[in-house]
């Protein structure tokens, strides 16, 4: 081969290598600056999806605090203050044939009554001392009392001990169905069932008229329920958990949660 | 084996190339009509030239050598370009590549009035600058929409690439195929030849691509759309 040729073919060898490596360089950057980019969004996405939990927590801790202060000032103090009006009041009634003054005591009495329902339903005292099966057995067996709905409460396996921030979250998704239950369903029979294992299953039924879920979960639902599944919801993702809904033969509604047991 | 019958294994290699591109749309287009189509033409096309450039090979046909070459240019440039075109959404950068194939089409026909029957390294390498920075230009597109699929799994990924890859590589070639065929005339049959390698690989990279959409469309059987 000529000199001439010889050069040539260096220099086209040259010039065709480093176009080639220009080309694989750009294709190797576009594919790497790619997966950096999402694997930022993602981290993003997970640092915001945590600080959300956080934000949500502080605030369920807060009305939690604030529930803690108003039933102990409803308990303390009004609940105190009706006790000691009664117990003026007391002599008088006996002393005297009035029926003012016996309608008076008889409202006195309700009031008390109610102030301690308040109290109770802001802050179930046996769910810190006695656990969260005494709380709810205790729920059920009030509204049972009421006349309002008929409750039926089972419990199976062993109970594992939660956190008690845990146990308080469990209680008010309870305490929130139960109260949706009651207000919005028209059912005459609630069955609540606890189901221990690996998990803690909750299975609230009732025989309703049933919900729309997927509505709600659209936001094409009326919002008459709205704000109460939407703390459900909330406390649900705060415990890690999962809701589930299932419509019942012939008619009503199931709400099934598993909630890890750990923290 | 001599220089010629290298070339003529290569020239049938890339031509089996064409011809897998033309399988492979037919096989995927319903995953990707639009892009797929245009894809299978440019298969086609480039099939039916290499075609009639074996028919004038063979004095079947008799058509001044250069001017098939030169044709395949224009039809090659004009069918990736519009390929580019349909498949990059942000409007600027359509305009980009409008004004690119405008550019290169005044470029070409200022060229060929004269150069018709020969060879013209001008307009191939034009064609390689144009159809380059359609490449990058799609590239950029592609950080700037950020799809959050594997890119991997993306068959205009891989049909990009392949554009960038085989006329980044050709691009020397095709500045210096005149001083090639004049003054290295001998030499000629093996530049070709690598080109035609290179070109067989191109097409396969092309296929690889559009083999990509084989999970999408498995996706849509098991979810019962197809």
């Amino acid at each position: 081969m000529e000199p001439a040729n010889v050069d040539f073919v260096i220099m086209f060898s040259i010039a065709t290598a480093v176009m080639l490596l220009l080309a694989f360089s750009i294709i190797f950057f576009v594919v790497f600056y790619q997966k950096r980019i999402l694997s930022e969004q993602l981290k993003r996405k997970l640092l915001e999806a945590e600080y959300q939990q956080k934000m949500l927590q502080a605030a369920l801790e807060s009305q939690e605090k604030e529930r803690s202060r108003l039933a102990s000032d409803l308990h303390d103090s009004v609940g105190a203050m009706l006790s000691t009006i009664r117990l003026t009041l007391h002599p008088v009634v006996k002393a005297g044939n009035g029926q003012p003054l016996d309608h008076t005591k008889q409202l006195l009495d309700e009031t008390i009554e109610t102030v301690r329902r308040i109290s109770r339903d802001l802050l179930p005292s046996g769910l810190e001392k006695f656990g969260l099966t005494y709380s709810v057995q205790e729920m059920c067996e009030r509204i049972n009392l009421s006349g309002i709905i008929e409750v039926n409460f089972s419990e199976t396996g062993t109970p594992v001990a939660m956190d008690k921030k845990r146990e308080v979250l469990v209680y008010r998704i309870i305490q929130e169905m139960v109260n949706n239950t009651i207000r919005h369903s028209k059912a005459s029979m609630l069955k609540i069932q606890m189901v221990w294992a690996d998990t803690l299953q909750l299975v609230i039924q009732d025989n309703g008229e049933g919900f729309n879920f997927e509505g709600f979960r659209n936001n094409t639902a009326s919002s008459k329920a709205g704000l109460g599944l939407y703390s459900i919801e909330t406390r649900v993702s705060l415990l890690g958990a999962s809701l589930g809904y299932d419509s019942v033969f012939p008619k009503g509604s199931q709400f099934t949660v598993k909630i890890p047991t750990a923290a | 084996m001599n220089a010629l019958d290298f070339l003529n294994l290569s020239s049938y290699l890339q031509w089996l190339g064409s011809f897998l591109i033309i399988v492979f749309a037919i096989k995927y287009y319903p995953n990707r009509q639009t892009e797929f189509i245009v894809v299978g033409l440019y298969g086609l096309v480039s099939f039916l030239f290499q075609l009639l450039q074996e028919l004038n090979g063979y004095k079947y046909v008799r058509l001044p050598h250069g001017s098939v070459g030169n044709l395949y240019v224009l039809f090659e440039a004009g069918i990736l370009l519009f390929l580019f075109y349909k498949t990059i959404s942000a409007s600027r950068l359509k305009q980009v590549v409008v004004i690119l194939s405008l550019l290169f089409l005044l470029y070409y026909l200022s060229i060929i009035i004269d150069q018709f029957n020969e060879m013209s390294s001008s307009i191939r390498a034009g064609r390689d600058v144009v159809l380059m920075l359609c490449s990058l230009i799609y590239f950029f597109y592609l950080l700037r929409e950020l799809p959050s699929k594997n890119l991997i799994n993306d068959p205009m990924f891989w049909i990009n690439s392949a554009v960038l890859f085989f006329f980044s590589c050709t691009f020397i070639l095709s500045l210096t195929a005149n001083y090639i065929l004049e003054a290295l005339k001998e030499d000629f049959y093996l530049y070709w030849s690598f080109r035609n390698f290179l070109r067989l690989l191109f097409c396969i990279l092309i296929c690889i691509g559009m083999w990509q959409t084989r999970k999408e469309s498995r996706n849509l059987e098991t979810s019962g759309q197809v």
